[in-house]
């Protein structure tokens, strides 16, 4: 057998990982590079919360609306962390230093760490306790019941944040604290690394083999010896670990929202999963990139019709290539399908 | 020798259908057991019942001498049982030897077994099975009689103690019905599986099966070797009809 790090889908996300080195580094030169910067953070986080949404739609093949729910977790976590456990450190430090002034690296990492170990928790106890009850559904039950799942999170959370004082209303302390687009280009680059390659992993894993085999046949998985429920369980709880880590990095470079446990950030995920392609660990990534390519590239023409030309673009892409761009490129191109993993 | 599947009084209902009652019998180890009956006689729900599809109403399925009655099925395919279904369950997106390792990773040896020679015992079964050269092309460009050895390979792979083959031999040509026979008998001759099929071939599995059980309605009507079903005068007035042809195709072997 191939070594892991000979096969195709370990060479190309060494390559996109290594492009995002390469950006990093020439990043810090002029307004221009600056600006291609911020346009890089905003593609990892695409390609994050793709990834994150692969693991359970495109390896397991259910399609869930309610993976938003932890890309919103992850949010929530560096909220509490910088607002509520950590607000008398970083009151002293501004006090220190003078509102805008920085707040140390090793600080930063302690309130990453911190936020990474809180998205975890909550985010395995939530997947575990609501994919016990859902994950026993299929289809579109199974889809339905997640969005349930979003809205009833969601509240919940608004109350929360409502009801506690050091929250106020909805939206949190901005954490930013005058650090610099850098500062936030490397926390996503870290997640980043760790998503891509837990992704790819799982994929080329048992439990990845086992994953497909519930995509293509759950009952004969069963069968054949695959713990279907146990898998599907993993799976749910795996997706939102990495999608709760795109809510971390999202909440360190702009702010705690309630926006991001909202229905349309699924729909965005799932989005990038139909137009790359279900059943493949590339699919999602060039899905992503489209998406992102395609919704950078309206925002800057349309605007506010963005949104109307996504909708059109998926309803194409659905309508003419249901098995997204990587189930048309096998069709056309059988020899490329070795290196669509 | 001992018995390797103990089946005890299954009676499993479905609402007011009474799809099997009170059906028992034994397969010894290494045997090759039949089951065969007409249309709607239960023969599938018995082979759900006993990898777990269905939980019985009552009675009880002994497998190695362990009663695993209340076992989900992938937990029985862990244990050393292996299944094939009569409508093939490809997984159509993968290839044929990714659908076999899939077997080999989640059998018996589950625990213990590296992606490597879940390859390589893929592999040597693709070639047992004559599949060796379609490996590497996705499951849904099979045709029918491909797809139904694909079911068996990926049965063979998990390396199994017993084999529930339903219908393996329907949709396929009398040259292919020859060719997968033969490759039943290898499959318990040189592997040492014990094999219970369920067959509408009539000669086919009067020639295999060394004991066989006639169901009928749900009910187990007869048991014995080929020519005694094939002499049994409620077997023939139920199922196979014209006694002399039954008797011709016991004769053929």
């Amino acid at each position: 057998m191939v070594s892991v790090f000979r096969r195709p889908g370990f060479i190309i996300s060494t390559i996109i990982v290594l492009f995002f080195l390469v950006l990093g580094y020439l990043g810090n030169i002029n307004a221009i590079s600056r600006m291609y910067v911020s346009n890089g953070t905003d593609l990892m986080y695409y390609i994050g919360i793709g990834l994150a949404m692969a693991i359970i739609m495109s390896y397991a093949g259910y399609v869930s609306f309610g993976q938003a729910v932890f890309v919103g977790i992850g949010s929530f976590s560096t909220g509490y962390v910088l607002v509520l456990m950590n607000r008398s450190n970083i009151i002293s430090y501004l006090a220190k230093i003078g509102s805008g002034g920085r707040i140390s690296n090793t600080m930063l990492a302690v309130y990453f760490t911190e936020s990474l170990l809180l998205a975890i928790t909550i985010s395995v106890f939530i997947a575990v306790v609501v994919g016990y009850a859902v994950l026993r559904l299929r289809g579109a039950f199974f889809a339905i019941s997640t969005i349930g799942l979003d809205y009833v999170v969601m509240y919940l959370v608004k109350y929360i944040t409502k009801t506690r004082s050091p929250f106020g209303g909805e939206e949190l302390l901005n954490p930013s604290m005058g650090l610099t687009d850098m500062t936030f280009y490397w926390m996503h680059f870290i997640l980043f690394i760790i998503t891509i390659y837990v992704a790819y992993f799982v994929k080329i894993s048992k439990f990845g083999y086992g994953l497909a085999a519930i995509r293509e046949d759950e009952d004969a998985a069963e069968i054949m010896g695959v713990n279907t429920f146990r898998y599907k369980i993993y799976a749910f709880a795996l997706s939102g670990i990495l999608a709760s880590f795109w809510g971390i990095a999202e909440a360190f470079r702009k702010s705690y929202s309630i926006g991001y446990f909202k229905l349309d950030k699924s729909i965005i995920m799932l989005v990038e999963n139909v137009v790359g392609g279900i059943g493949s660990f590339i699919g999602p990534i060039i899905g992503s990139i489209i998406y992102y390519l395609l919704e950078w590239s309206f925002l800057t023409t349309v605007g506010q019709w963005t949104l109307v030309i996504l909708g059109a673009t998926v309803v194409v892409v659905v309508a003419f290539f249901p098995e997204g761009i990587v189930g048309l490129l096998k069709k056309r191109f059988p020899r490329l399908r070795k290196w669509l993993e | 020798m001992r018995d390797v599947l103990v089946v005890e009084n299954i009676t499993k209902r479905f609402g007011g259908l009474t799809a099997l009652s009170q059906v028992s019998f034994k397969v010894k180890e290494g045997e090759r057991f039949g089951i065969i009956g007409p249309n709607g006689a239960g023969k599938t729900t018995l082979f759900n019942v006993i990898n777990g599809v269905y939980r019985p109403d009552t009675g009880k399925v002994i497998f190695k001498d362990t009663d695993i009655t209340h076992w989900p099925p992938h937990r029985r395919a862990r244990y050393g049982m292996a299944r094939t279904h009569q409508v093939v369950k490809p997984f159509s997106d993968l290839t044929v030897l990714e659908n076999a390792m899939i077997g080999a990773l989640f059998g018996p040896k589950h625990d213990s077994i590296t992606e490597d020679e879940a390859r390589e015992i893929a592999s040597n079964v693709l070639e047992f099975i004559g599949l060796k050269e379609k490996a590497d092309l996705p499951a849904n460009v099979l045709n029918v009689q491909e797809k139904k050895r694909l079911e068996l390979a990926r049965a063979l792979s998990s390396q199994p103690d017993l084999l529930l083959l339903d219908e393996v031999l329907a949709g396929l040509v009398p040259s292919e019905i020859d060719v997968m026979v033969g490759l039943l008998r290898k499959i318990n001759e040189e592997k040492g599986i014990t094999i219970v099929m369920i067959e509408h071939v009539m000669h086919a599995i009067m020639n295999l099966a060394e004991r066989m059980i006639v169901l009928d309605f749900g009910r187990k009507i007869a048991e014995g070797t080929p020519s005694e079903i094939a002499n049994n005068p409620e077997v023939i007035a139920a199922y196979l009809g014209n006694p002399e042809l039954a008797l011709k195709f016991v004769q053929k072997r």
